[in-house]
Formats: structure tokens, C-alpha cells, sequence
């Protein structure tokens, strides 16, 4: 009985290890345009996307059924060993619901922008809207090193909250996180009498000729403008003459944009109680009495 | 005395104190091990308080950190274990120290800390990582003294055991309480990022540990554990992309 359970323990736990493994990698390959023997193989095990495949759900069920064939049938096994299969067995069912149910949203709002959450998922009944109210980017006073950003949003157009990076809020069947942010520098480029608003890196249109605008420096005080054959180096307020036409940048400032992480958490608590209390059964299931 | 001479020091006299071990097993050497272990920690310390930030930020810190643990078990558990293990353990952590002092100048220098790392769970879950590491290095040491055949009394059975309980528990630990970081910080207490992925990999494959009969394969399967937690802990920083690219 015993080593049945450790045999197909084992081999489970190797086709596991196994298709992890491989899935790490592939997952970072973008899908190949030829139908070669090496993408039939890839798509057959979906590896680019094994996390989110049945196959591998099924993995970790059989995986499951294991355990509990354990717990049932061998009965040299202690109760604290079957207190933390049964635990993990509950863990996997768990995840698997956990995953499943709930979404996760990114999105990036800028000052004064409002998104509802009809938008990010029209299944949902519980909209309401979210809208940026402010977003300020704390900077280490010596080193002017990003040190962490806050956004203030208003939900629900009554609602104020204030989320920064680590510090969360739950909203509802919501947690709201401070992800990162994009900085866009928005200047207004004069072309001889034409004024144009670009955020850079954009590629603009005049008089037929298609030119690229791109930031130099982290400052976004220096800009490259580069056409099929030629580029040159543009500074704000300092007119430049470029393939005969006339550019200059009159005005510039930097766009700061939120990125926010909306995540549904429906049963996300209790898989991390589940968690908490694994971590006591494996003690327990170690060191505990036999 | 610069750093680096520091840590020249330090590995002459650990490389002393194993070499001096190999032919003659003396108070002597222990001396030496000892005074090396000091100026090891304080070299540590002097780095926390220079950077104002703790040992494990960044690839040197992490390879000065790691020898100190397996010298700071040998030093104060020292009858736990016998020649070899004590001499390897001594070779393994002159290797770590080796690796740091032949790091590029620019990986020595202190690094930002990004914001989301600014967090309380980085003094549970990180150090938890290294203790396991270090369990996990001395079970090696014991793995390969029983594949060499050096020693397989049951005495070693249940030291290897003991080992391989404590790095199993802190390996579970680390995943876990990172998963509680994960959750405060990036909304996800698990996102299939490759460092999360390989943790639960080095897991899974030492979990097969407990249920092996056989001494030598259970050798083998913490050689392997080992590699892979290697694995982990360098390659997938520089080859797979994720949310845990720090060192």
C-alpha cells in the first residue's frame, strides 16, 4: 500500500516538476508564426500557457486524489500526516476556485480620467465608477530616487480612498493596489506656424514627411526628432532648422499616469487562512509527537 | 583596510583553518575558524550600517551573507558534526566568498531598494530563503559523505533527516509568508512568476525526500533539491524574466 502511494507520489510529483519546469521558459517565448514539430509540441502541452490549461489543473487533482488515497488506505500514517493532506488537498481545491472566479484589472488612469467597471468587465453588476482625483510620486529628497507613488481615486463618485505601493485598499469585492506608473512628457512642438501637441516617443505628420519624437534623457528636457534620412537634436525654446522646416518646442510637461491593479477577491482570504494554517501542520506533521 | 582586503582576509583564514583541518585537527585552527568568523560578521554588520540596508539586498550582500550562516552553524554546533562534514562545509562557504570577492566592482555597490520591497515581509521571507539555504547546504555536505560512502552510519541518517526537515520547513515557510508580501503588494498572493514557480519546483522535489526507503536516493534527491534551488537562486534572475528580478 505504502509504496503504491510513494510510486505514484513520485511520478506525479516528477510530471509536475516537469511540465513547471518547462512552462517557466516557454512562457517568455512569443508564439512562433511556423508550424514546425516544436510548436506542435509546444501547443499540444499548451506550454506558453500551461498555467492557465486544463492539463494542468488535472495534474494537480490527480495530485490531490493521491493524498487522499493515502489518507483512506495506509493506516501507518500519522493523524498530523493526514490532518496536512487533507489540508492540502482543501489548498488545491481552493486555489483552483480561487483562481478561477476572480479577475484581475490594470488600469491606467490619468489625473481627472474615470473609468466604470462595467468597462473592465461587462459580466459584472456591481459597477461603479473609479476616477483619479490626484497622483503624486514621493521622491528621496537626496538622490530625487522614486521611493514610492499615491493615488487618490473616487469611487463610486462619493467615496475617496488613497492607495500607495504596499498599502492597499478594499473596496467592496475589490482590493485596490498601487502598481507602478508611466511618466509621458506632452509638449507642444511648433512646426513654422503649425502647433502640434505630442506625447513623446510619437511619430507626427507634416507636409507629407513623417518625422519620429523621441526623449533623450530621463529629465525630458532634450528631444530627438528623426526623419527617414535625418535626425537632430531638439531643446525646449531653442528653435532648430530641420530638413528647411522650422521646429520648436513652445511648451512641455510631463503626463504622470497611474497604474492600478483592481482585483476581485472572492475566497482570497480564506486561501491565505489555509496557508497560515499549513504552515503550523507542516511543523506539527515534522516535529510534532508520533 | 578596504573591503575587499577585508574579505582577502577572511578567506585566508578560513582557507588556513581547512587546510590546517585536513592534517592536523588542533584548538588551534578552531581559533583561527573563529577570528575569521568575527571578522566575517563584523565585515557584515559594517556593510548594514554603511548602506542602511540589511545583508540580503543584492548578489554580494547575498553571497557574504551565506557563507557567514554555514561558518555560524559550524562554530556554535561544531560536535554536531564530523571532519568531513566540518571541512566541506569550510570549502563550501571559501567557494560563496570566492564567487563575491570575483564579482564586477559595479555589483559591490549598494542598490536602490525599489519601493514595493520596502516592507516588513522582507525580514520574514528573505531571511527565512537563506536560513533554508544554509539547511540545505549542510545536507548536501551529508548527502555527499553518503554517496562517497564516507559515512552511513544512522547517526548520519538522522542528522541528513534533520537537516532536510528544518531547509523543507523553511523553504514552505518562505513560499508562504511571500505569498502574504505578494498579496499586500502586488494584489496577487501568487502569480506564476518564475521565481515563484521554481520555489515550489525545489519543494515538490524535496518533498520526495520524506517518502524515499532508500538512503542513496534520498542522497540524490537533495544533490538534486540543491541544483535546482541553485537554480533558482541565480539562473532564473538572469534568464527568466519576472517579478522577482532584484540581484
Amino acid at each position: 500500500m505504502k509504496e503504491t502511494f510513494y510510486k505514484y507520489y513520485k511520478y506525479c510529483v516528477l510530471t509536475l516538476v516537469i511540465f513547471l519546469g518547462l512552462a517557466s521558459f516557454f512562457t517568455n517565448i512569443p508564439p512562433q508564426p511556423s508550424d514546425t514539430l516544436f510548436t506542435q509540441i509546444l501547443s499540444f502541452f499548451n506550454l506558453p500557457n500551461f498555467y492557465n490549461s486544463i492539463f494542468h489543473i488535472i495534474l494537480w487533482l490527480i495530485l490531490a486524489s493521491i493524498l487522499l488515497y493515502g489518507i483512506i488506505r495506509i493506516k501507518n500514517f500519522t493523524p498530523s500526516l493526514k490532518f496536512l493532506f487533507l489540508l492540502i488537498i482543501i489548498l488545491i481545491f481552493s486555489i483552483i476556485y480561487e483562481k478561477s472566479v476572480n479577475k484581475n484589472y490594470t488600469v491606467n488612469l490619468r489625473t481627472g480620467e474615470k473609468i466604470t467597471l462595467k468597462q473592465l468587465n461587462s459580466t459584472r453588476a456591481d459597477s461603479f465608477n473609479i476616477q483619479l482625483h490626484d497622483f503624486q510620486i514621493k521622491r528621496n529628497s537626496r538622490e530625487k530616487v522614486s521611493v514610492g507613488s499615491e493615488s487618490k481615486l473616487i469611487l463610486d463618485s462619493k467615496d475617496t480612498i488613497s492607495i500607495s505601493i504596499n498599502d492597499p485598499i478594499q473596496y467592496n469585492q475589490y482590493k485596490f493596489y498601487q502598481q507602478s506608473y508611466h511618466l509621458y512628457p506632452q509638449i507642444n512642438l511648433k512646426i513654422n506656424d503649425t502647433i502640434l501637441i505630442v506625447t513623446a516617443p510619437d511619430t507626427i505628420s507634416y507636409d507629407n514627411q513623417e518625422y519620429a519624437i523621441q526623449p533623450i534623457n530621463q529629465k525630458y528636457t532634450r528631444f530627438r526628432i528623426k526623419s527617414d534620412n535625418n535626425h537632430t537634436s531638439l531643446i525646449k525654446n531653442q528653435p532648430v532648422y530641420f530638413e528647411s522646416n522650422r521646429f520648436q518646442i513652445v511648451k512641455g510637461e510631463i503626463i504622470k499616469e497611474s497604474l492600478i491593479q483592481i482585483k476581485e477577491i472572492q475566497g482570497t482570504k480564506l486561501v491565505l487562512f489555509l496557508l497560515f494554517i499549513y504552515l503550523f501542520s507542516l511543523a506539527y506533521a515534522l516535529w510534532g509527537k508520533k | 583596510m578596504t573591503e575587499p582586503t577585508v574579505l582577502v582576509v577572511i578567506v585566508c583564514l578560513y582557507l588556513f583553518s581547512a587546510i590546517s583541518d585536513y592534517y592536523k585537527d588542533t584548538s588551534y585552527n578552531s581559533k583561527i575558524f573563529v577570528a575569521g568568523f568575527i571578522i566575517h560578521s563584523l565585515l557584515v554588520i559594517y556593510r548594514v550600517v554603511k548602506t542602511g540596508q540589511p545583508p540580503f539586498i543584492g548578489l554580494y550582500g547575498n553571497l557574504l551573507l551565506l557563507p557567514l550562516l554555514i561558518v555560524f552553524r559550524l562554530v556554535f554546533w561544531q560536535n554536531q558534526f564530523s571532519k568531513f562534514i566540518r571541512r566541506s562545509a569550510k570549502i563550501f562557504a571559501l567557494l560563496i566568498l570566492g564567487a563575491a570577492i570575483l564579482l564586477p566592482a559595479s555589483m559591490k555597490q549598494p542598490q536602490t531598494v525599489k519601493p514595493a520591497l520596502k516592507s516588513i515581509w522582507m525580514f520574514i521571507h528573505v531571511p527565512a530563503y537563506f536560513l533554508g539555504y544554509m539547511s540545505i547546504i549542510i545536507a548536501l555536505i551529508f548527502s555527499i559523505s553518503i554517496l562517497m560512502e564516507k559515512n552511513n552510519d544512522k547517526q548520519v541518517r538522522k542528522k541528513l533527516c534533520t537537516e532536510v526537515k528544518i531547509s523543507f520547513f523553511l523553504l514552505n515557510f518562505g513560499m508562504i509568508t511571500g505569498a502574504f508580501w505578494a498579496y499586500q503588494s502586488w494584489g496577487n498572493y501568487w502569480s506564476w512568476d518564475p521565481k515563484e514557480t521554481w520555489a515550489l519546483i525545489n519543494i515538490l522535489i524535496l518533498s520526495l525526500f520524506f517518502y524515499e526507503p532508500n538512503l542513496k536516493k534520498r542522497a540524490w534527491i537533495v544533490v538534486f533539491t540543491f541544483l535546482s534551488i541553485l537554480f533558482t537562486f541565480l539562473g532564473v534572475n538572469y534568464i527568466l524574466p519576472g517579478l522577482h528580478s532584484y540581484l
